[in-house]
Parts: structure tokens; sequence; C-alpha cells
């Protein structure tokens, strides 16, 4: 009941940034059910501590940070989870099996091959470099915005978007060195 | 040659993505989640409040600044003359007793 007054509004914030928080998510995570519970989590957190919002960003540049912080931690753990597999292999309690390539669902169908191979070398970057990429190609954003999101320069954004190109152009040229003939 | 236009048209592959939508049923999941969450106690309050780095930074500082006082208190001190002449005067008079063992002490029958 005392939800009523906040519920609202609220509701409307979730209609209006749900697809932006969910599609950085699934950027980052690459993974449907992770992203869903990122975005959920993040939600609850927004929910909690909107009223610590002093108002000295835009919301979404408050939310961006609070997803891509949220993704990071989920991605560690999962990592964390991973390096224990030898042991849940050994007990024969680990059913799940890492998918082999990720497809976005919004990207268009004659480049969806090469965008698993773009997303596959993608998670080899460097976290800096990777969220500078994602924001720019997944969300569209502009440099000013990726500055004020990662607290950095727009010169040192773009040093990260042109390292990460060179990265992944590195990792590409592996990729299809072995499997490209 | 081949490859370069490979690699070029798989970094150019996100363009033009459409933005993945979230769930339709979201909100509801988030208002169930929630009306179940149950109110923080003192000690999530707490333990939030210790979480945070500022907090565990300052803590771990005067922890430090304990230690180091400590130590240099314990260098400065002078060692306690009188207590070294009371701890050798009860060895002196222990010894000047005649007492050899506690079994002395108690088979002291006429």
């Amino acid at each position: 009941m005392e939800n009523n007054n906040v519920i609202p509004s609220y509701r409307e914030m979730v209609a209006g940034l749900q697809d932006m928080v969910y599609n950085t998510a699934l950027s980052i995570v690459q993974n449907v059910e992770d992203a869903e519970d990122i975005t959920q989590d993040v939600f609850i957190k927004l929910y909690e501590e909107l009223d610590r919002f002093r108002g000295e960003a835009k919301l979404s540049t408050w939310v961006y940070r609070i997803t891509i912080n949220k993704a990071l931690d989920a991605e560690r753990k999962r990592k964390a989870k991973k390096r224990g597999g030898f042991l849940n292999r050994v007990w024969g309690t680990d059913e799940e099996q890492e998918p082999a390539h990720f497809n976005h669902p919004g990207i268009e169908l004659d480049k969806k091959e090469d965008a698993a191979v773009l997303f596959a070398a993608l998670s080899k970057l460097p976290n800096n470099q990777r969220i500078a990429f994602l924001l720019h190609k997944a969300e569209g954003l502009g440099y000013a915005e990726i500055a004020e999101i990662m607290k950095i320069s727009v010169a040192a954004a773009e040093s990260l978007q042109a390292r990460a190109k060179t990265n992944l152009r590195k990792e590409l040229k592996d990729y299809y060195q072995k499997h490209f003939k | 040659m081949e490859m370069n236009k490979k690699i070029e048209a798989t970094l150019q592959s996100l363009d033009g993505m459409q933005r993945a939508s979230a769930s339709p049923y979201l909100l509801t999941r988030l208002q169930a989640r929630l009306q179940t969450k149950e109110p923080d106690n003192f000690w999530v309050k707490a333990g939030r409040f210790l979480n945070r780095p500022v907090v565990a930074i300052c803590a771990m500082f005067i922890l430090i600044l304990i230690n180091f006082a400590i130590i240099v208190k314990s260098d400065v001190a002078v060692p306690d003359n009188k207590s070294i002449t009371t701890a050798t005067n009860y060895g002196n008079d222990l010894l000047s007793t005649n007492i050899l063992s506690n079994y002395d002490l108690e088979s002291t029958q006429p």
C-alpha cells in the first residue's frame, strides 16, 4: 500500500529505460538469462536509491553506470564459477555448458554470423575498451556521452575506441587464420 | 586481401543493430520482487555501511595508527627498576625459607 505513491513514476521510469538497460547488459554478458537478472537488479537498485540521485549527471548516465557495474560483476562471478568448474565436473554437478556463439537479437540476419564472431572477439578485450566500443556500437552513444558514463575525458574515450578496434583486428585476424581458408 | 575485407566486414557487423527488447513481464517481476523483499534489519544496514570502501579504508588506517602508536610507546618505555627489585627480593625470600617443595609445606608435622 505504501508503494502506491511511488509506483506510477517508477513504472514510467522502467518503461522508458528497460530496453536501454537490457540491451547494454546483454551486449556485455552475452547471455539472455543473466541480462534479464541484471535488468531486474538494476531497477531494484534504482527503486532503493533513487532518493540518493543528486541530479549532477543525467538519469540515463547514472543508470548506464549501474548497469555496466552490475554486468561486469555478474561476468566476474561467472568466470570465478567457471574456474571452479573442474571440481564440479569431477563431482558431476556442472550441467551447464557455455554457448559457443552469442547471437544478439537486434542484428540484421545477413550480419548475424559475423556479429557472433565479433562478440566472441570482444569478450577478449580489456573491460574499458569493450565498454567504450559497445556503448558506441550497441547503444549508438557519442564520445561525449561515453566519456561522461565512464568518467573519462572525450579524448580518452576516443583513444579507447581506437585501441579496441586495433585489438579487435588482431583477434579477428587470428580467428580467421585458424577458421577461414 | 580477402581476409582484410572479411575483418572489416566483421567489425562493421554491429552497425545499424537494433536494441534488444526486455521481457514484457519485467515490471510484473519487479513488483513481485519489491513486495516480497523484507526491509533491511540493523545488521544488514551495518554490514552495508562497513562494506563502503571509505569506511573500510578509514578503519584500516585507524588500526595501523593504533598499532604504530603501541609500537612506538613500547620502544620508548623505560624498564621499571622498582618492579625488578621487588621480583629479586621475592626470589631471595623464597630461597631463605628452606622449603624445598610444596610437599614440605604440607608435611610439616611435629
